[in-house]
């Protein structure tokens, strides 16, 4: 539970530090150890110092007690009391004067049941707290007091075996000396602060803009621009990270590349393969019509002359037999090559051959197909309506393979310099995300390549039960002219 | 039949042409005065011989017989021309009808049409093989049914439901239409549906019909 809570902490530490800049890190750390640093060095050397200088302290506080207890020692035989106040006085300002680096807080004499004798002190003592501050340094003794005025070393000297000479040091000069110090580390840390910020910004420029110029091209990278290089700024580790993205770079731009030029490739066959056949096609096309339907037809008409001028019943009834298997063939023959390829189409255009097809499409399929067109009072070039045709011709087969449909549409709409087919059924529909496999996706695909081939696109609309759209769209470049008309396929 | 009456035969195919010469002058009252192989052919035969009818293949190499047609007509005005053809598109014969043909015969139906529609057409009057008359008239009704309608209902849409048809019109995916009108696709859907069935309609193609008539793609 409570290392849970712990890491919990920690955690929530992570989120907020974490999420902060690289330059926020570096300079939350430089400052931390800055400051850490300057911190203890000042409590060190802070000790360090009082404790040097209160030890000499107490040996000048010793020198001038002996001498004070000497000098006071010759007075107190003869009791003059007087004298010996004076004489502490003279003491006393004596060594508080700036030739001696001490400052005397007061002398007092007292005598062994702890009454004062005489005494001298500094203006700013309080009279009333040295006299409540108890006699309890044995003769020979330095203790450490603190009064409401400051702290206070005091030595006690016996002049004789009667009185004791209590002497005061204050303590202010020490203080002052170490605070001197104190404010010059701190100045010090200050301006170590200044000058490792200066640096830690340098020091994070240098570090994050490599790793920024990397971010960048990475994004670029993500956005499809293989040229993207980054310069190796350093040899460090980040330098290394820079050639390992170039390199990087490097070998997807040339698999992209590689795969440009197989889709090109792959998009030439294509599209030699749909020329081909379809110039195939047109060429089966032509010669069923003008060699074997004509070839028929003089047939027909030998055998209608040879019929009306038979004059035996049953032969002529034996010819019209074989007139009738003729015709028949030539109907079957005709229809082969409409299929093959309409010579409507080259001739007539894109809609007539379509308003053809769909005729026998809903004789054919029962279902009924509304085909509307807008815009299209020019011919397109022929390539681009032979690929039309096909493409709606696979739409429609799809839909009476698959869709059980009663109604379809087909509209052809040229607008803004777009040419817009789009097939539609009221048919069982399906789901154009899940990838459907067999004859049906293979016709979706047919439409698919053919589009892409313009440069167009196939859009697919659908949800089982819901019908199917689809969507052709194919840019109509501004110099299509007619000029193009002969080159296709 | 008063007198004998000259034909012209035009295809490129000599053995059709000599089948087709058997068969026409097997007739009574029909002379075959002449053949042609191409259509340059055909309109400098048909000046030269002035025939009472020309039988006219659309296909030909060179020149070809619907390009001749008119050629032909400002010749010898007076020739009529039967076209004999394989195409069963009525694209082609409202072309050959427009350029004045006076007659159109289906190869595949020589057998049995030929001899009549010899015949109507020397007697002045139109010969169209049957199944192209039908298919003739069903593509003129069907425009002109597209020309006269009932009043259309879109005037009992909602605005959003216009909105959504017009787009649908306009050829959009219900994706696109949903991020133009900052609506979610099944919204779009629900639109749509109840606007086609207020306007009575099934299909998106009849839907742009009734918008081009209204003249709200434009």
């Amino acid at each position: 539970m409570n290392r849970l809570s712990e890491s919990r902490l920690f955690q929530r530490f992570w989120d907020i530090a974490g999420a902060a800049s690289i330059r926020i890190k570096v300079l939350g750390i430089v400052l931390g150890v800055i400051f850490l640093l300057g911190f203890f060095i000042t409590l060190q050397l802070r000790g360090a110092l009082w404790s040097t200088l209160e030890h000499e302290l107490v040996h000048q506080g010793d020198a001038i007690a002996l001498t004070v207890a000497q000098q006071t020692a010759l007075m107190a035989r003869s009791d003059n009391r007087e004298l010996m106040a004076h004489l502490i006085e003279e003491y006393r300002l004596h060594y508080s004067d700036a030739n001696h680096n001490t400052i005397v807080d007061y002398i007092v004499i007292v005598d062994n049941a702890g009454n004062t004798v005489v005494e001298t002190y500094a203006p700013y003592v309080d009279a009333q707290a040295l006299a409540e501050s108890p006699y309890h340094a044995s003769p020979g003794q330095v203790i450490q007091l603190t009064f409401p005025w400051g702290g206070v070393l005091e030595h006690a000297t016996p002049l004789n075996n009667e009185l004791v000479l209590r002497l005061g040091l204050s303590e202010q000069n020490i203080l002052n000396t170490v605070n001197t110090v104190t404010i010059q580390i701190v100045s010090i840390t200050l301006v170590m602060v200044g000058i490792g910020l200066v640096a830690a910004f340098f020091l994070t420029w240098i570090l994050t803009k490599p790793i920024l110029s990397l971010v960048d091209a990475t994004k670029a990278v993500a956005a499809g621009d293989f040229s993207q290089r980054v310069p190796r700024w350093a040899n460090d580790e980040i330098g290394e990270l820079a050639s390992a993205f170039n390199v990087m770079t490097s070998a997807l731009e040339q698999a992209d590349r590689e795969r440009g030029e197989r889709e090109a490739l792959r998009e030439k066959y294509i599209r030699g393969v749909i020329q081909a056949q379809e110039e195939e096609r047109k060429r089966i096309a032509r010669e069923l019509h003008d060699s074997t339907s004509q070839s028929l037809t003089s047939l027909l008409v030998g055998l209608t002359a040879l019929e009306n001028s038979s004059e035996s019943p049953a032969q002529t009834a034996q010819i019209k037999d074989i007139r009738q298997v003729v015709s028949a063939t030539l109907e079957e023959v005709h229809s082969l090559a409409w299929q093959l390829r309409p010579s409507v189409l080259d001739d007539h255009g894109l809609l007539e051959a379509l308003h053809r097809y769909i005729s026998d499409y809903q004789r054919r399929h029962n279902i009924q197909v509304d085909f509307v067109e807008h815009g299209l009072d020019e011919r397109l070039p022929l390539a681009l309506e032979t690929g039309i045709y096909r493409m709606v011709q696979e739409g429609l087969t799809n839909i009476a393979r698959h869709a059980k449909a009663q109604n379809a549409s087909v509209l052809i709409e040229r607008r803004n310099g777009k040419l817009r087919v789009i097939i539609e059924d009221d048919g069982r529909g399906f789901d154009p995300s899940v990838v459907p496999t067999g004859e049906h996706n293979l016709g979706l695909q047919g439409i698919r390549e053919r589009a892409q081939l313009f440069g167009g696109k196939l859009t697919i609309e659908s949800a089982p039960g819901q019908g199917a759209s689809l969507f052709i769209e194919i840019p109509l470049e501004a110099d299509m002219e007619p000029m193009q008309l002969e080159q296709g396929l | 039949m008063s007198e004998t009456k000259r034909i012209l035969l035009a295809d490129d195919h000599a053995i059709l042409r000599s089948g087709l010469r058997l068969l026409i002058e097997g007739q009574p009252g029909l002379e075959v005065v002449g053949e042609a192989g191409d259509g340059q052919e055909a309109l400098e035969k048909a000046r030269t011989l002035k025939p009472d009818l020309i039988l006219l293949d659309l296909n030909m190499p060179g020149l070809d017989g619907l390009a001749a047609l008119p050629q032909i007509r400002e010749q010898s005005p007076d020739s009529r021309v039967l076209i004999l053809t394989m195409h069963d598109d009525v694209s082609y014969l409202q072309q050959a009808l427009n350029a004045g043909a006076s007659g159109y015969v289906l190869k595949r139906a020589v057998d049995s049409e030929l001899l009549l529609a010899i015949e109507t057409v020397l007697r002045g009057e139109t010969y169209v093989h049957s199944a192209m008359t039908q298919k003739l008239l069903q593509k003129m009704t069907s425009e002109q049914s597209a020309a006269k309608d009932a009043p259309d209902p879109w005037d009992t849409l909602s605005e959003r439901e216009r909105d959504v048809l017009r787009l649908v019109a306009l050829g959009n995916t219900n994706q696109e239409i949903a991020d133009e009108l900052f609506l979610s696709v099944k919204t779009v859907e629900t639109y749509r549906a109840r606007g086609m069935e207020k306007l009575g309609l099934q299909t998106r193609a009849q839907l742009v019909k009734s918008a081009l008539k209204r003249g709200l793609l434009d």
